[in-house]
């Protein structure tokens, strides 16, 4: 009778044993193929997002990060030097928004238009031009333009 | 601004952006394309170059415009699938060009389907002589489907009534020298199977192999990659000097 329980005991063991196995494998086999679809569907989806996310740089990239590269603050000093007449002032601030607009540029060339970039770089040189030449409407009309073709910029 | 880096960018996205989508829009081959779908591809293929290339466009309105022509050429491949009516209006229908070995004229006129053309995908089709053709169908994807006469069909072992094996599709369990576990875990074999096998045909290592197959049957093909072959014969047309 004990040797009977015995062999029971075993069976019963043996066949836990192997259960625990079993449902050990069927517990790897889904966590595979859980990581098998995200990696299908997950990684498309992240590439996509994060090629959304770079192509609307020039909305974000054209933002300050300091007062170094404030292209819109230095054009309005400059703007308000032209209408005092102040003109080292203004080409100060030209140059100033130069500077901006080179560190600017690297941050929004990937998504934005050639064209818009090029159309902001003459319209500094011409605004500096006509400042050298302390000429008030000249300067105020590229000042317009510049304020266009900034606003334009990534949208 | 430096545009070689800023075309390496777009370029590196439009082509892995070309890849997910191509891949949502799924396995047809060219010649399942209807005229539509080939245009369709065409467009998608030239927008992603425009993205790439060219600067004077801002990349984020085309990387719009390539996802929109994707989900419609999705949604159209949802609807042509779902609808009777879409699929009809969409792809049209197949014609019947030749019909009880008589070919029809209005039928070709109308799908603006030549005679030489005829003749050619027949010929495609090993059919060399128009009255060995009973009916010949025009699929909506352009291509010809053939019923032979039954005194020209081929002879198939049901014919003569003789009993064939199943045969499914092989499996592969060695490729490249190694050893595929999962396809072997699917026939219900093992390691220490595969390599009685190979050293009964001489092979000590599976880096030797370089792909073995397992057929329904049972049988396995091995290819090593020495192959032993002294000479092997050449199907290129040697150059003669005049």
């Amino acid at each position: 009778m004990a040797r009977a329980d015995s062999n029971k005991n075993h069976k019963h063991r043996k066949h836990s044993k192997h259960s625990r196995h079993h449902r050990g494998n069927q517990t790897q086999r889904n966590i595979q193929v859980i990581v098998g679809r995200l990696l299908l569907f997950g990684v498309p989806v992240i590439v996509l997002m994060s090629f959304v996310v770079i192509l609307n740089l020039p909305r974000s990239g054209k933002q300050p990060r300091g007062s170094d590269d404030d292209v819109l603050l230095h054009l309005q000093l400059a703007h308000q030097g032209v209408i005092d007449e102040n003109w080292n002032q203004t080409l100060a601030h030209i140059e100033a928004a130069e500077k901006a607009w080179a560190m600017v540029i690297p941050r929004i060339q990937i998504g934005a238009q050639r064209g818009d970039i090029l159309d902001l770089t003459l319209g500094l040189a011409r605004l500096k031009a006509s400042a050298q030449c302390a000429d008030k409407p000249g300067c105020l009309r590229e000042l317009a333009e510049l304020f266009v073709y900034w606003d334009e910029i990534g949208k | 601004m430096n545009e070689v880096l800023v075309v390496s960018v777009r370029a590196i996205m439009s082509f892995f952006s070309l890849l997910i989508f191509t891949r949502i829009l799924g396995k047809q081959q060219l010649s399942q394309m209807t005229f539509f779908e080939y245009a369709v591809g065409i467009t998608i293929g030239s927008i992603a170059a425009s993205m790439t290339i060219d600067l004077g466009i801002r990349a984020w309105p085309q990387f719009f415009g390539l996802a929109i022509w994707v989900a419609l050429a999705f949604l159209l491949q949802v609807a042509v699938m779902k609808w009777r009516w879409a699929s009809k209006y969409i792809d049209g229908e197949p014609t019947v060009i030749i019909m009880n070995g008589k070919i029809m004229e209005d039928a070709l006129r109308k799908t603006r389907y030549r005679l030489a053309d005829l003749m050619g995908e027949l010929r495609l089709m090993g059919v060399f002589d128009l009255s060995q053709v009973e009916f010949a169908v025009l699929e909506t994807r352009g291509r010809l489907s053939v019923l032979l006469k039954t005194q020209h069909q081929p002879l198939t072992p049901k014919d003569m009534n003789i009993p064939t094996d199943y045969q499914g599709l092989s499996k592969e369990l060695i490729y490249d020298g190694i050893i595929i576990d999962a396809n072997l875990r699917q026939v219900h074999l093992d390691r220490k199977w595969l390599m009685k096998e190979l050293r009964k045909q001489g092979i000590k290592h599976p880096s030797e192999v370089f792909v073995a197959t397992l057929d329904t049957s049972g049988n396995l093909y091995i290819d090593k990659y020495e192959d032993h072959i002294a000479d092997p014969s050449d199907i290129s047309e040697p150059i003669k000097s005049e």
